[in-house]
């Protein structure tokens, strides 16, 4: 990372205020809420993943890039309190919603329903933020699903399938090239 | 001081003792053992050895165990550490943890520090623009502060002495306001950022965007780099490409035979000789066991970093200085500052989509001062501002694309070009700006704490204001879309630039160490790091701090041979 990037890669882990979010209460008077990851957690976690970062004929997904347990480490040592309390609610809530739309649970849905269910999730997210920013909230709520989303996307970015497959990486570069031509579908560099 | 191990002062004494083995202490270092000085250099951390001791440098991303993000319990625990751009999992072992090493915020201060033999040269960013003639006038001609004793031209042949051993690669731009220097071969722009300069050329007369020039070797230079391009030189680099005490002068210094360190040795004080009129040595504590030793030289060269110098010097008391070494002026602890990084620009660009870059630029673009510079006069401020930028291709802008297949594709693929500036607001000297000592905290050692009582002041708030407006103008002039500007507001401290406190000047009765970087009043003592600065300018100052260093240490040897010490 460079100086002038004076802002740390992920917004969430800056340890700023954050206020809980209204998206996560829906659930709450279902399941109790976990104070603890299990490794049965890791496997849930594992298909939340998997649903926003899939395996495509390109490269593996998230799971396989053991998104669960990187997602358990960031909730035990990396959030903060509050954030590990979306994060913890947040899973209960996923659960209560995939048995109140489905009446099935959450690791036995299809793929095709996890997504349908998320997708909703992110639109409340979204509508949530647009919202906040509407009413000029000074500190934008982190939604549950937000948080999930992006702690998908950090760790399987920062993996080694998503940063040497799904992207593309030089260890040792050797050179500087200011300017080289780009097609699209041409993959990304994973790190700057 | 208890139990001081003086060890013999026959084997406790050399002809020079430089405090500290950071960006000037290891030039001090080199300079002083080249010309045949035997030097002691005392470090109060552990031993860096190039190469051999980073541990990380080597590590891919995903085989650090939190993915470089720092575990909730050591941010709690540094709280102002966290906040440094440079502090992570990949680089912690090269910062000095808050709370092992407390200091008193009078007003909020960040300091940043970094204790172990090659200091914060490991972890520095390596921009290196000269101070340019206007840097050395301003005072004077402002009537701020008190003016410099020193103009560019006594500098010149200094930074180009200090450039072509530290290997500076750049562009020679011809601008005054950062003069050329003896440059490596510059590093490429990439396209968003030729784009701006073109912009800026077209739209104004005095606006420059040039690559900045940095301490990062574009060839290789005496058996060290060339840079491989990884930018992760903060965890110090294994092909010596970039410019540390550890790669570069402290080598140099080994090399001659006349050097000796020790490390894990924190100074207390400097003794003075009363009836010489000069110091004759420094009382350091093993900084493990708290045992005290005394050390004896001709002269001593004072490199700890800025408030670790200064907090020295007023640590040094006597008959002849009760308030502290070289205070005849009372300006000893004064005049602390900083820069300003706190202002933010970004911009995204429609285009140049069929473009992108291949390798990790070490450095940035660097868009030189232009306020109060030339024929622009600002009312509302003195003095100017830089911008570091940075053009990219956006890659984790999730925002809008759906999870799945798309989510992970979009990803996949670099997304719009996108420029991020950040400021470099020079800060005015302030005699309001100081550091003391606590009358009643000490650290482990028995050395009183720092009190630090400091904030950027009107000046620097009024230029924040100019800084986020014209950096607006300026990327929707070049075509830039949804312009975003911040203001951090963060404290002074985290631009890492602390500057002053035992200010250079033509007298000891407004300064503290002359034209020479001498204590006034104990001639034979240096302080050169960024302690000695008069004013700020807006360039980053390491590449300063070199040239002043070995500028200092020659004369201390010249003055050493006609005896004058």
């Amino acid at each position: 990372m460079k100086r002038r990037e004076a802002i740390k890669n992920l917004a969430i882990f800056t340890g700023g205020a954050i206020m809980f979010s209204s998206g996560l209460l829906v659930g709450c008077n279902s399941s109790e809420v976990r104070i603890w990851l299990s490794d049965d957690d890791v496997l849930l976690l594992d298909e939340i993943g998997e649903t926003i970062i899939p395996k495509t004929k390109e490269c593996e997904g998230a799971k396989a890039a053991k998104i669960g347990t990187y997602m358990k480490l960031m909730a035990d040592e990396c959030l903060t309190k509050k954030e590990r309390q979306i994060f913890l609610v947040g899973l209960t809530t996923i659960e209560d919603a995939a048995r109140e739309k489905f009446s099935t649970d959450f690791m036995d849905l299809k793929p095709i329903q996890k997504k349908e269910l998320f997708m909703e999730m992110q639109s409340q997210a979204e509508k949530e933020k647009k919202d906040s920013i509407e009413k000029s909230i000074a500190i934008i709520p982190i939604h549950y699903f937000q948080l999930f989303k992006d702690l998908t996307i950090h760790g399987y970015f920062t993996s080694e399938i998503g940063i040497t497959e799904a992207r593309r990486y030089e260890a040792v570069p050797g050179r500087y090239n200011g300017c080289i031509d780009y097609k699209k579908g041409d993959k990304a560099w994973a790190t700057s | 001081m208890a139990n001081i191990n003086s060890g013999g002062i026959d084997s406790n004494t050399y002809d020079a003792i430089v405090i500290g083995s950071g960006i000037t202490g290891g030039w001090a270092a080199k300079e002083l053992c080249e010309k045949g000085l035997k030097t002691l250099v005392i470090e109060r951390g552990r031993m860096v050895e190039h190469i051999k001791d980073y541990p990380t440098a080597n590590l891919n991303p995903w085989e650090f165990k939190h993915r470089n993000i720092l575990p909730l319990k050591d941010r709690e625990e540094n709280p102002i550490l966290s906040k440094c751009y440079a502090y992570e999992e990949s680089t912690a072992h090269f910062f000095a943890k808050d709370n092992y090493h407390p200091y008193v915020q009078k007003r909020p201060f960040n300091w940043i520090k970094g204790y172990q033999v090659g200091g914060k040269s490991l972890t520095w960013a390596r921009w290196t623009q000269r101070w340019g003639v206007i840097d050395f006038e301003a005072n004077a001609k402002e009537g701020i502060a008190v003016d410099w004793p020193i103009r560019y031209n006594d500098l010149a042949p200094w930074y180009s002495y200090v450039e072509q051993f530290a290997g500076i690669s750049g562009n020679r731009d011809g601008l005054p306001q950062i003069p050329d220097g003896e440059f490596l071969p510059p590093m490429d722009m990439n396209c968003i950022e030729t784009h701006l300069q073109k912009s800026l050329a077209s739209s104004y007369k005095d606006r420059h965007l040039v690559i900045s020039r940095t301490a990062n070797l574009s060839q290789a230079l005496s058996g060290r780099g060339p840079c491989q391009y990884r930018n992760l030189c903060f965890r110090g680099c294994p092909f010596g490409g970039y410019f540390s005490s550890n790669s570069t002068t402290i080598p140099a210094a080994e090399r001659t035979g006349n050097l000796s360190m020790i490390t894990h040795a924190v100074v207390h004080s400097v003794i003075y000789d009363e009836s010489k009129q000069k110091a004759k040595g420094v009382r350091v504590i093993d900084a493990l066991t708290n045992e005290a030793t005394e050390y004896f030289a001709k002269v001593i060269f004072i490199n700890g970093s800025t408030l670790n110098s200064t907090l020295l010097l007023l640590n040094s008391t006597s008959s002849r200085f009760p308030n502290g070494m070289g205070n005849d002026s009372n300006e000893l602890g004064h005049n602390l500052m900083d820069h300003n990084y706190n202002g933010r620009i970004t911009g995204e660009y429609d285009g140049y989509e069929d473009q992108y870059y291949a390798g990790r630029k070490p450095t940035g673009s660097y868009l030189a001062r232009f306020r109060n510079f030339g024929n622009d006069k600002q009312t509302d401020f003195l003095r100017g501002y830089a911008y570091a930028c940075n053009g990219f291709r956006e890659i984790n802008k999730a925002e809008g694309v759906n999870i799945g297949s798309d989510l992970k594709n979009t990803l996949s693929e670099p997304g719009l070009w996108k420029m991020a500036l950040v400021s470099m607001g020079e800060c005015l000297p302030s005699h309001q700006n100081k550091i003391s000592l606590s009358k009643d905290k000490v650290d482990r050692w028995g050395i009183p704490l720092l009190e630090i009582d400091a904030a950027f002041g009107d000046n620097e708030n009024n230029m924040m204001m100019d800084i986020l407006k014209s950096g607006a103008e300026m990327l929707d002039k070049a075509g830039f879309k949804n312009i975003k500007t911040l203001d951090t507001k963060d404290a002074m401290g985290l631009g890492i630039h602390e500057m002053g406190t035992a200010r250079m000047g033509l007298s000891s009765k407004t300064s503290v160490l002359n034209k020479n970087n001498q204590v006034w009043g104990a001639e034979n003592v240096f302080v050169t790091d960024g302690a000695c600065m008069t004013s700020g300018s807006c360039q980053n100052p390491s590449l300063t701090y070199m040239a002043l260093t070995a500028r200092a240490a020659n004369f201390a040897v010249e003055q050493l041979k006609k005896n004058n010490l």
